[in-house]
């Protein structure tokens, strides 16, 4: 069973590679350079998808906490923990990408527009969730208090989406594509995404086998048994 | 530096820190490994 997960695990992160691969080819033999911007806008095929994984990655921290408060089980608070550090992770990329492309697009590393002030404000938000955690000793008190911060930082994912629209800044809401560039634009979600799921199912499996040997190999919040910590004998 | 530069390094910054945070991850799972005995390896010592 094992053997047969690294397997399968392995193969995930072969064929994830082998589309990245396949996908800088494209961006540099198959896709035409945008008339305007120059080479420099083929930044855009990874600042994107990076992006809206980024909300996705914040979706399942909503949703795990939502989890958290309504069934009390601890594999939530691991789900939502690992995909706070995968959103802390994108964001910080296309904080970093999106500085580059600015600096040559725009003349500067940034600006305060709204976009880019929710995004910094996206991560920023991240980033406290994930240090607030090891603040808190008692797990369920953590998965609590961290449920409830999680669910309130989601406030932003559609202000970020939605700014551009309300406030119109130097932040393009749009940009005209050919169809190789859409079909570019296209392949490159997968490997992004597949990238993204398998950081969340690694830290996730992580942060739950961490959990297992802080308090022993019972699994309290199936069974109801007491969790007995390790080294820890029975009478 | 040209456009191309930007670019190169846009690439560089995005998908080394997705590289560097793959190896932080593998070196964890190693880590746990070792600290704790897998169900297919059966007791040990």
């Amino acid at each position: 069973m094992s053997a047969a997960r690294t397997i399968l695990g392995s193969l995930y992160w072969v064929l994830t590679a082998a589309l990245l691969a396949a996908c800088l080819l494209m961006l540099l033999f198959y896709t035409p350079v945008e008339k305007t911007m120059g080479p420099v806008q083929k930044i855009f095929y990874l600042h994107l998808p990076v992006a809206i994984n980024t909300f996705a990655a914040a979706f399942v921290v909503f949703v795990a906490s939502i989890g958290y408060l309504w069934q009390r089980r601890m594999w939530w608070d691991d789900l939502a923990a690992a995909a706070g550090k995968v959103t802390v992770l994108f964001c910080a990329i296309v904080l970093l990408t999106g500085m580059v492309w600015g600096r040559s697009a725009w003349g500067v590393w940034w600006t305060w527009s709204p976009r880019l002030t929710f995004s910094l404000i996206l991560f920023l938000l991240y980033v406290v969730y994930l240090m607030i955690r090891p603040s808190v000793e008692s797990p369920q008190r953590r998965a609590a208090i961290s449920a409830v911060y999680g669910i309130a930082a989601f406030i932003d994912v559609p202000l970020v989406y939605l700014s551009v629209k309300m406030m119109p800044d130097i932040h393009p809401s749009s940009i005209a594509l050919e169809p190789e560039m859409k079909l570019t634009l296209a392949a490159w979600f997968i490997p992004v995404t597949l990238v993204m799921v398998g950081f969340l199912f690694a830290r996730f499996r992580l942060n739950r086998r961490l959990r297992e040997l802080g308090a022993g190999r019972a699994v309290p919040e199936v069974s109801g048994v007491q969790a007995i910590p390790l080294g820890e004998s029975t009478p | 530096m040209t456009g191309e530069g930007y670019l190169v390094l846009g690439y560089i910054v995005g998908l080394g820190l997705l590289l560097g945070y793959a190896i932080l991850l593998w070196l964890a799972g190693r880590s746990l490994d070792k600290r704790e005995p897998r169900e297919d390896q059966g007791p040990t010592g």
